[in-house]
Order: structure tokens, then sequence, then C-alpha cells
């Protein structure tokens, strides 16, 4: 089947099985930012924003994203690069494979909430794990990153 | 007393932490092409086990398989998992496949095939005879244990450190 949406700005048609998920969709076309971890909508790296919104693309059908528009860490690289460098100062990077999720979840806590409290950046980051960094230095990274320029 | 050091006390940036947020392929199924095969494993249900038979046969008729691999197929040597010093003293007592598996999930096959279908398939198409054992589950009765966990030859330490498979001591 067809399915035409919105990827990054660009408008696409993909030809795509009827029970394919959008996790794999993307992966098959070469967006390899959006990572499979747990398969099963716990882990939280396969986050992208569907309209703005953060989804587990592991578990949405890409059948379903007919007509929406879907972001995912390529189109707002400036910024995860801005927010690299936050991580690396608090020493919050380590094997990096939920980092470009991150990117998103932050972006879109932003623009929901741009200036969080340390609870309600805990309260939002909350569906995605890190097993590498204990949260602290990321959520450390969040803040400061939030928090402005200085 | 303020001393002043290169490295402690300063910020030293990763390397590569710019590239994995901003999602730049970096894992291997990140690198791997998208026509590459696809392998699944083949597993034991049971915690102790001889492998007696691995028929492989109607597995092999599928379209899209491209090779199995069994105890029958690999070269039978010893080899071990642990990697963390040198020379590394655990003694090599691993196959790549071996007539034993030892604990549930341990791997009987390997399958690669052009789709991810296909090698799951082609799993439930191997079948194995398997000769039961008697797991040992308790670390303190291992020692002088009736089951031997490692009967099987070519398996061997690598400089004296207390191996002694035949009482099921790995080092001491």
């Amino acid at each position: 089947m067809e399915v035409k949406f919105n990827l990054n700005g660009l408008d696409v048609i993909w030809s795509v099985q009827p029970g394919e998920f959008l996790l794999d969709s993307l992966r098959a076309h070469n967006i390899k930012s959006v990572k499979k971890g747990c398969d099963g909508s716990a882990c939280g790296v396969c986050t992208v924003l569907v309209d703005d919104k953060p989804v587990l693309s592991c578990s949405l059908l890409t059948a379903k994203v007919e007509g929406h528009k879907v972001t995912t860490v390529e189109a707002i690289q400036d910024e995860a690069a801005a927010l690299s460098e936050r991580f690396s100062r608090e020493g919050a990077d380590q094997c990096g494979y939920c980092n470009a999720a991150i990117a998103l979840m932050v972006h879109a806590l932003k623009k929901e909430n741009p200036h969080p409290t340390d609870e309600e950046i805990k309260d939002y980051m909350v569906g995605n794990l890190c097993r590498c960094t204990g949260y602290q230095s990321q959520n450390r990274a969040i803040k400061a990153y939030l928090g402005g320029k200085k | 007393m303020k001393k002043n050091f290169r490295v402690v006390n300063n910020l030293t940036p990763s390397v590569d932490g710019k590239g994995l947020m901003q999602g730049r392929p970096a894992y291997t199924n990140d690198l791997a092409p998208n026509n590459c095969l696809i392998v699944k494993l083949l597993r034991s249900p049971y915690a102790f086990a001889k492998v007696l038979k691995v028929d492989i046969s109607e597995a092999l008729k599928l379209p899209g398989i491209e090779c199995i691999l069994t105890k029958d197929n690999v070269p039978h040597v010893s080899f071990t998992r642990a990697g963390q010093g040198y020379p590394e003293p655990s003694p090599h007592d691993k196959f790549i496949f071996d007539e034993y598996v030892r604990y549930v999930g341990d791997e009987v096959a390997a399958v690669a095939a052009v789709s991810e279908e296909i090698a799951e398939q082609a799993l439930k198409l191997i079948k194995v005879e398997y000769e039961v054992l008697e797991p040992v589950l308790d670390f303190e009765q291992a020692y002088e244990n009736k089951s031997v966990i490692h009967p099987e030859d070519g398996i061997q330490d690598m400089f004296p450190i207390g191996f002694d498979p035949n009482k099921n001591l790995a080092a001491s």
C-alpha cells in the first residue's frame, strides 16, 4: 500500500506493507537515527514526532501517518548539536544509543514548556530509558540547555 | 595549593557525542547494507541436554535460505568468551555449536536467510533430538556432582589454573 505523509519537511509517498510499523519503514528508507531498542514500546529509543508530539514509532503502523507530519532528528540537526555540547560538558555521553530520541524529546519539551522545572523535565523524559548514565548528568545537561545560553 | 593540570579539572569533550546525538549511522545495524542476510538462532528449551541429532533438511528447502550452521558443519575448536586479561586465564570450553546445551536459550543452530520471516520459518523446520540431562542449578552442589557439565573432548586450560571439568571445576 502507499502512504503519503510529510517527513522532515518533504512530502513523501512510501510503499509499505499494511502491517508495517513506522520504525521499520523509517529504517528501511535509511532514516537510521531512529533506533530499535525493545521493539515493544518500553524504552523510547524509537521516538519520533508526529504532528510535533512524541510517539513511539515501533508501535505505530506506518499507514496511520497518512496525511501527517513526521519529524526525526534529521530535521533538528543544529539543536541536536547544541544539546550534545551540554551532554558532553556534563559527562552525559556514553553509548549514545538513546541520544537522538532524547534530542527529539527535548525539542518537543521546549515547544510545550520552554522553562520546565526539574520535576517537569523528569516527568517528560520518563519514557526514555538510558542504561548508561543514571539520568543525573542527562537531567543537568537538559536543564542547562533549556536554561539558555549561560 | 592549587595546581594546574593539562587534563585533570579540565573538560574533555567526547569525540563521538555530536554525531550520536544527531542520529548519524554508527551502530552495527545502522551500517549493515539493506540487502544483508538476516541471521536467527535456534535455542535450547532445556537447561542441560545432549544434542543427538539436528535435522536441517526441510529447512534447507525453503527458498531464501542461504546457510544453516549446526554442530555438524562448523569446526570443533574450543575457545573462551571471556576476554578480561592477557593472557586470558579462562579455560577454553566453548564451541561455536556444541553437542551439549547448558542453559535454556543456549544456541543449537544459526540460520541465514534473505528475510527475517524466512529465517523464522526455517527455525521452525529444524528438527532437534535431545537427550535431556539433569541440570546443576545450585553452585554449592556443583562440585563432584553426578551431572558433569563439560564431559566433551577438546576442552583445555591455557595454563594450570585448577581446571578439572570431571568435577565441574573451571578454576580454583
